[in-house]
């Protein structure tokens, strides 16, 4: 209910609708329903704000669609595993480029951001597996290894033995 | 419940049905309400470690509202997120396509959603929500003269919508 104190005897047709929802003093309920007894206009509009009131008071009660609690289960719950590890403000040209429903707008970025996360790391473990191992040394050189198998096995003429090496290759060991 | 504090799965469960029609009827479809209702509830699980006991529906009604209002401003910031085909969508005047009409009630949430935002507010909450106006005060953090007035000014726009489109009774 409306503060007493402020009340000053002024009439406003702002209390109409207060008067209907029982946000009225008691000094407040009494000049309004004594302008209502002696007012047309006021009877109008009282009138047309009862009717806007109960429209809206009558409509049907709305169900969310089907699957959509536990769907908003999974989603929050996952939004609170990712939002503790990860949080990244959505601004400049991504946020920007993020249209569509509501929140699409707000938690879909942090997918995307969870997903370059994820990426990023998939990304340094591959380099670390397969790039990483070929900065080790090969010794010795393949063509050094090759032309003085072809050296040493021309030398004796004999065709065969340029298949394996004559003589062990330096930067090998037994 | 421990304490009068509420489970975020007990506020799912119980309240779940009264967030979605705060938001259904603030946003005007079911797909903005649905993105209403999942960012409500992940600020409800945030929130719920510095709720105190009290008007757990007013609570409630003022998170959704400030969901609600916290994506018109990001909207009207940048007008490129409201799809180009579709420029009613943050002040929906028309259901979803893909809705199923239900009589008089479309051209009550038409009539609603053509109502300003700062009128449309406190008339949801108010009979929609059934909150106080001291409640509704709370949530959207104006006067409670000013909601009063809003209301009333309010109820008078989406009556006066109604006739426009036809709609004379109550």
């Amino acid at each position: 209910m409306t503060d007493t104190s402020r009340f000053d005897g002024t009439l406003d047709p702002d209390m109409l609708s207060a008067y209907l929802d029982d946000e009225l003093t008691d000094p407040e309920r009494a000049v309004v329903e004594t302008q209502l007894q002696s007012s047309a206009e006021w009877r109008e509009e009282l009138a047309e704000v009862r009717a806007a009131r109960d429209a809206l008071r009558g409509l049907p009660e709305r169900d969310a669609p089907a699957g959509f609690w536990d769907a908003v289960h999974a989603r929050v719950a996952d939004d609170d595993a990712t939002d503790d590890d990860l949080v990244v403000p959505v601004t400049g040209s991504i946020a920007g480029s993020i249209t569509g429903s509501i929140t699409g707008a707000r938690s879909h970025p942090r997918r995307r951001w969870a997903w370059v996360a994820a990426s990023a790391a998939a990304v340094a473990a591959v380099v670390a597996v397969v790039v990483v191992p070929h900065r080790h040394e090969v010794s010795p050189n393949v063509a050094a290894v090759v032309a003085q198998h072809g050296a040493q096995g021309s030398d004796n003429g004999d065709p065969v033995s340029m298949l394996a090496p004559v003589s062990p290759l330096a930067g090998f060991r037994r | 419940m421990a304490d009068g504090v509420p489970t975020w799965e007990e506020v799912a469960r119980d309240y779940g049905r009264f967030l979605y029609n705060v938001a259904y009827r603030l946003a005007g479809n079911d797909d903005d309400a649905q993105d209403l209702v999942q960012e409500s509830l992940i600020r409800i699980r945030k929130g719920l470690e510095r709720y105190e006991p009290g008007s757990l529906e007013g609570w409630l009604a003022r998170i959704v509202t400030n969901v609600f209002l916290d994506e018109v401003r990001r909207r009207k910031r940048r007008p490129a997120d409201a799809l180009p085909d579709d420029p009613e969508r943050v002040l929906p005047t028309s259901p979803a396509a893909d809705e199923v009409p239900t009589g008089l009630s479309d051209e009550v949430q038409r009539a609603l959603g053509s109502i300003p935002d700062d009128f449309r507010v406190p008339v949801v909450l108010c009979d929609v929500s059934d909150l106080s106006y001291e409640q509704i005060a709370e949530a959207t953090g104006v006067p409670i003269g000013t909601v009063r007035s809003r209301i009333h000014r309010g109820r008078r726009l989406l009556r006066a919508a109604l006739v426009a489109d036809g709609v004379t009774g109550p």
